[in-house]
């Protein structure tokens, strides 16, 4: 790889796909649910980030249409979480058995 | 509440019956690695062929009724996307309600004059939620001309009342019908308006030009009452302790 090649798009694009790797190690590899839910997060936000710095092309403006897609999409993500974490909390108060073992 | 949901592992799952072995979650890291140099690879590797659509949204832009291209973007040029975005915060904000009946003799909140929450919480309470509240409005202003919109001032707003509501002295009702009809005022809006310019011009959720700026500014003051709503009933009903008001109301 040339060293010329790596200007910062192509730097905050490679972070955007580290991070998507972070998160979907996460998700696989920690059992624990409430981690699972912070990874699939992680993953998202690897995603944004790749898309937005893809928006950014040499000598013009960035394109704003991947910008609000990412907008639109992290209000979607944030309803997400949180509907995830509430069947996480209803799981955990229909669950009484498990904590008597 | 939510703390025992993060420290007692073993009421959701027992993590050393679903933890991986570590050969496999060896194994795992390898290939995400491998995934990810090749992804990166492929990103270098690979010419921009697409010339994108920003020249095609900065063309189109003295049509639109705003300055800034990403607002636009979001409520005029695809505002279908907005449209469902919206809807699915109305979704999740229905799945997510405490209660299911609605009961209208109920006020929307509750004043508790005997509770003190407190120095800290209310001398951060007078100064800080009207500036959040101001700073929701200015955001929403804003956005036709520069970064802000009718997310960030929902945001905002719903930060202003994770602040007064998780405090003793105030409570909100979630079943009152007012807490309801703030809740899906912005969808209610934005289909509406949507089907209003299609008796204009014949598409729905297209804007006559010469009003687009005033519709947009509708649509969006709408939409931020219904996201800061949606957003708060979000935080309270994953984090809040506000359970004991709908019993004793």
């Amino acid at each position: 790889m040339m060293l010329s090649q790596l200007t910062p798009e192509i730097m905050y694009s490679a972070s955007g796909i580290a991070l998507f790797g972070i998160g979907l190690l996460g998700l696989i590899i920690v059992p624990h649910i409430f981690r699972k839910i912070l990874a699939i997060n992680v993953m998202g936000v690897g995603i944004f980030m790749l898309l937005v710095s893809s928006a950014k092309r040499a000598n013009i403006d960035a394109d704003p249409v991947p910008h609000a897609m990412v907008l639109t999409g992290i209000v979607v993500a944030v309803a997400g979480t949180a509907l995830a974490l509430f069947l996480v909390k209803k799981i955990n108060d229909l669950a009484p058995s498990e904590k008597s073992q | 509440m939510f703390k025992e949901i993060i420290f007692k592992e073993d009421a959701i799952n027992k993590p050393e019956k679903g933890r991986l072995p570590t050969s496999i979650a060896v194994l795992c890291g390898v290939t995400i690695l491998a995934l990810c140099t090749l992804l990166v690879g492929a990103l270098i590797s690979t010419q921009r062929h697409s010339e994108g659509l920003q020249q095609v949204v900065s063309s189109m832009l003295n049509k639109s009724g705003v300055e800034n291209p990403v607002t636009a973007v979001l409520l005029n040029f695809r505002s279908y996307d907005t449209l469902l975005e919206i809807a699915v915060l109305l979704i999740v904000a229905i799945v997510m309600l405490p209660q299911a009946t609605v009961s209208k003799s109920l006020s929307l909140i509750r004043v508790q004059q005997s509770a003190d929450p407190g120095l800290i919480m209310s001398s951060l309470l007078r100064f800080l939620a009207p500036t959040l509240i101001i700073m929701g409005g200015y955001m929403l202003w804003t956005g036709a001309y520069s970064p802000g919109g009718a997310f960030q001032a929902g945001a905002l707003i719903a930060g202003a009342g994770i602040l007064i509501f998780t405090n003793v002295q105030y409570q909100v009702n979630m079943q009152s019908f007012a807490f309801r009809a703030l809740l899906s005022i912005g969808l209610c809006i934005f289909i509406l308006s949507g089907f209003a310019v299609a008796l204009q011009t014949g598409q729905f959720l297209e804007y006559p030009q010469k009003y687009a700026s005033a519709i947009i500014l509708f649509i969006e003051t709408a939409a931020t009452v219904s996201i800061a709503t949606t957003l708060l009933l979000l935080y309270l009903a994953v984090a809040g302790t506000q359970e004991e008001f709908n019993h004793d109301a």
